[in-house]
């Protein structure tokens, strides 16, 4: 038993812990918050070891991202729900006044005030930050953690069509958003 | 093909992800259809402009850190172990009576199993550096780049030592985490083999005699000699693993 446990551990720690930056880099993008990411990692690596035992070996990162993933689209939604319920407050009680100041403001600028800035990182990383979640996924996992279609469709679990529609849609988004045009070049 | 699928599709053959069908039907629209080209153009710059300039974001190394230990937490969790060595409670048996019996297994069984996590922690820093190929901080084989580069890094000076005569060249030293604190790790190389030297500190000061063991199909060895605590780890074989340490030794601390 206790050498089984041992054994499961190094498993683990083989299989997924090489895929913490892959990890991170997914919450990061898609929480768009530092510590926000770095609880979601953590409670998915929990999550992870928990369910070690439904993990049949083969691809340790895209099962770990899948985990992650779906931790980051679980603290969307319920940020989404706190988000509706603050506003709600604030409609009945006096505006504004309980809010934590800039808590979230910066990272969720204004849309069109970011398609004028420039194609730099700072621009760039808006542009992505604004894309809804689903595109900003497919697009992180795709040019950042170069991923084939087929791994991120698991990972996600969509079908490879809607991997190469979301991308599609999520590159013309962006594109639009960077008005990249030929004279920046 | 119309434009409205062609620029679909697009996509899937600027990622090399369609079959050959289709790569096909996309470069025989492309050959006709100017606005599918320049959009082909738009893509290629977003691409190179998105690997170049977008952030990969990389963890933080306290999050590292904090999975390993909530990992061995869980772990130890769903595993509680009082491990008592057999010498331990023969002797005890043999010397006390039963209430100081008692007592006696309390205290070693602490003892031990703080002793058992401290060697489950070199062993998986041991793993860990391999499988996540973190070898070393500062790679070199002279020890007198290495020793120097743990200045300001570690409270102590490790002794570096270049073994490359002896068939065992140094390949590097990097820092680790081990017992909750910062730890110096020097890695060694035996022909395909690679060998981890943890030190640190030792509380008690005192000199002890070297042990040998194995944990998860690894072999260990450890002791203590002028106030530093030393866990050697490595995968080869006993015989060699004891030249190994024999040397890392030297005159001292007689095995």
């Amino acid at each position: 038993m206790g050498l089984d446990d041992q054994t499961t551990g190094a498993r683990f720690e083989a299989a997924v812990l090489p895929h913490l930056d892959a990890a991170y880099n997914l919450a990061r993008w898609l929480t768009r918050d530092e510590h926000a990411a770095q609880d979601v990692v953590q409670e998915a690596y929990l999550r992870a070891l928990k369910f070690f035992g439904s993990f049949r070996g083969g691809d340790g990162r895209a099962w770990i991202l899948a985990i992650v993933r779906n931790a980051c689209f679980d603290w969307l939604r319920l940020r989404r729900a706190q988000d509706l319920h603050d506003s709600f407050d604030e409609d009945i009680h006096s505006p504004s006044l309980d809010r934590p100041a800039g808590s979230m403001g910066s990272e969720a600028a204004d849309p069109e005030s970011s398609a004028a800035s420039s194609a730099t990182a700072e621009g760039l990383g808006n542009a992505l930050a604004q894309l809804p979640p689903e595109y900003r996924e497919a697009l992180v996992l795709r040019e950042l953690e170069g991923l084939s279609y087929k791994e991120i469709a698991s990972i996600t679990a969509v079908p490879i069509g809607t991997v190469m529609s979301r991308l599609a849609r999520a590159r013309k988004r962006l594109q639009k958003r960077l008005r990249i045009e030929r004279e920046e070049y | 093909m119309d434009c409205t699928r062609a620029s679909e599709l697009l996509h899937g053959y600027l990622d090399n992800e369609l079959d050959a069908m289709h790569v096909e039907e996309v470069e025989t629209h492309l050959a006709t259809c100017v606005s599918c080209r320049e959009e082909r153009e738009q893509q290629l710059k977003l691409r190179s402009l998105l690997q170049a300039q977008a952030t990969r974001y990389a963890a933080p190394a306290h999050l590292h850190r904090q999975i390993l230990t909530s990992v061995c937490a869980a772990q130890r969790r769903q595993q509680p172990r009082a491990w008592v060595p057999m010498g331990w409670l023969q002797f005890g048996a043999s010397l006390a009576a039963a209430v100081l019996l008692t007592s006696t297994i309390t205290y070693y069984s602490v003892v031990a199993s703080n002793a058992d996590r401290v060697v489950d922690e070199v062993v998986a820093a041991h793993v860990r550096s391999l499988v996540t190929n973190r070898l070393t901080d500062v790679e070199s084989s002279d020890q007198h780049t290495v020793k120097p580069w743990f200045n300001g890094r570690v409270d102590f000076a490790p002794p570096v030592k270049d073994l490359t005569e002896q068939g065992f060249p140094l390949a590097g030293g990097r820092l680790d985490y081990v017992d909750g604190r910062p730890i110096a790790a020097l890695l060694y190389r035996h022909r395909q083999h690679w060998i981890s030297v943890f030190m640190w500190p030792d509380q008690s000061g005192n000199d002890t005699a070297t042990r040998r063991f194995s944990r998860r199909g690894y072999a260990i060895t450890e002791w203590s000699s002028d106030g530093l605590r030393f866990y050697v780890v490595s995968d080869i074989a006993g015989p060699e693993l004891h030249q190994f340490v024999t040397l890392l030794q030297g005159e001292k601390t007689p095995g």
